[in-house]
């Protein structure tokens, strides 16, 4: 009996939870609309969260080409096929790996700071101390949070890609095998505008999913710095599920 | 000004406040006692609107809050400021950030004049100077402070103090017990005061109400509190003492 309890006040408590979330996501995207006054706040917040986590993304994407490059120089060479190597490397740089990889990395950089950030304010508060002051704190906090995070990610998605794409092209060629012009011929001639387009249209819906469930969580952090410390792991581990589905079904719908 | 009718209020089954009745007129310094968890803070709380009552009515100025949508609560909430027990200030702020947030986000003010308000402030509560200074640089008293000169930076009619002396010593205690008298002297400022302190209540308070088990004892005053035959007042108080 306590064990059927137990699953339907879990399964109950994840249904309340994506209700509210798609609450929220209701509001943010009405008064982002429908209100003005947060340029200031975004744009603080899109140099806190976005600009700076422009170096930690370059490093990460640049490995990943250049990982993803020795996996296939090898095998395309074997085949006959270097000439298509910088096509095979842009495909999976702009449809995939990029978006995915600073998805990724962008859940545990930011959405940790956001539900930190927010959950501390929570347990210290503060949010109460915005309320008695006649403030939202969906105006103050979650907008400027969202707008910054939603904004960022396709640019750093495309510094990515940029960056991911050239570290293939060192590793490619430092195989002594592959001609350069032909990296970027077949990456020309291989990638459309819409695999460029489709991941950065991805960046946008993985940078709102990662910011709206980062301060969900963190406006129900509990008290007490185990409550911030339980709100920063589900804002992580809910922001990379929700990544990983979205980005399933953006690909077929895109693709 | 402030009248509550009947008020209740109960968290996951568990009735923290049972059917209160209080009136308090405007200038009027009150204070409500109590041991920890008796449900205090949340009568702050119920006051403010910060939390919805079950039942019954709070009253601000003629007019019953729990009526209110959120917009009109907002409007409603600029005549409180707020003393938080932690002192709640933003973390990410200055000092001098802090005390300015009301003015630039309530009233709207021009920045000349918010700088020239929160100087102003900040003197008031003996903390000149010390505007760009971050609230995790001050001591527990001085972040009261600051807490203060930010909730009274929009010169509101009512004040509310949640445990303002709780974990200061004795010197910072009766600081802080000072400005609100001199606050409340100065500004005719309604204030209603929450704590556990018994020497906070016996130097700041004009009527004194115990809280026990959700509801509120008659009321006393500074003197005849401690005259009380009540034995649970009696015991509050000299426990208080003692301690």
């Amino acid at each position: 009996m306590s064990f059927f309890s137990s699953l339907g006040q879990r399964v109950l408590n994840f249904v309340t939870a994506w209700g509210d979330v798609t609450i929220l996501t209701g509001t943010v995207l009405k008064r982002c609309i429908t209100r003005r006054g947060y340029f200031g706040r975004t744009i603080t917040q899109m140099i806190s969260l976005g600009i700076k986590s422009l170096p930690i993304t370059l490093l990460t994407s640049t490995f990943v080409g250049m990982s993803f490059s020795v996996q296939i120089v090898k095998e395309f060479l074997r085949f006959g096929a270097g000439e298509m190597i910088g096509g095979i490397v842009g495909l999976a740089m702009w449809r995939e790996l990029a978006p995915m990889m600073t998805a990724v990395v962008v859940a545990g950089r930011v959405g940790a700071a956001i539900s930190a950030e927010i959950g501390t304010m929570k347990v210290t508060e503060q949010i109460e101390a915005l309320e008695a002051m006649s403030q939202d704190p969906i105006d103050f906090l979650v907008i400027p949070r969202v707008l910054a995070c939603t904004l960022m990610m396709p640019l750093l998605v495309g510094m990515a890609d940029i960056v991911g794409f050239l570290g293939g092209f060192i590793v490619a060629i430092s195989s002594n095998r592959v001609n350069p012009y032909a990296y970027f011929d077949a990456a020309q001639k291989m990638l459309y505008p819409l695999d460029i387009y489709g991941g950065l249209f991805k960046a946008i819906f993985f940078g709102l999913a990662i910011s709206l469930i980062s301060c969900y969580v963190g406006l129900n952090a509990k008290a007490g710095a185990k409550g911030v410390g339980e709100v920063t792991t589900k804002a992580v581990v809910f922001s990379l599920i929700a990544i990983f589905i979205l980005n399933y079904f953006l690909s077929v719908a895109i693709y | 000004m402030i009248t509550l009718k009947n008020v209740t209020k109960s968290f996951n089954g568990n009735s923290i406040v049972r059917g209160i009745d209080l009136s308090v007129s405007e200038g009027e310094r009150i204070a409500i006692i109590g041991p920890s968890g008796c449900g205090k803070s949340t009568l702050l709380r119920l006051l403010m609107g910060l939390q919805q009552t079950d039942t019954g009515q709070v009253w601000i100025d003629n007019e019953d809050i729990t009526q209110m949508d959120i917009k009109q609560l907002r409007r409603m909430r600029t005549k409180f400021g707020m003393l938080f027990q932690h002192a709640a200030l933003f973390d990410s702020m200055t000092v001098g950030e802090n005390v300015a947030f009301p003015l630039r986000e309530i009233l709207h003010l021009p920045e000349a004049e918010i700088q020239a308000r929160v100087k102003d402030k900040l003197l008031w509560v003996e903390m000149s100077g010390k505007e760009h200074r971050m609230p995790s640089e001050l001591s527990g008293g001085q972040q009261k402070r600051v807490g203060l000169a930010r909730a009274i930076a929009c010169d509101p009619k009512i004040i509310l103090y949640d445990e303002p002396t709780t974990g200061l010593d004795p010197i910072l205690s009766t600081n802080i017990e000072d400005l609100i008298v001199k606050l409340n002297k100065e500004s005719h400022t309604t204030s209603i005061i929450v704590t556990h302190q018994i020497s906070t209540i016996l130097r700041t308070a004009d009527k004194i109400y115990l809280m026990r088990d959700g509801v509120l004892l008659p009321p006393e005053t500074p003197e005849s509190i401690q005259e009380s035959q009540n034995p649970y007042i009696k015991e509050f108080i000299s426990g208080g003492l003692a301690s």
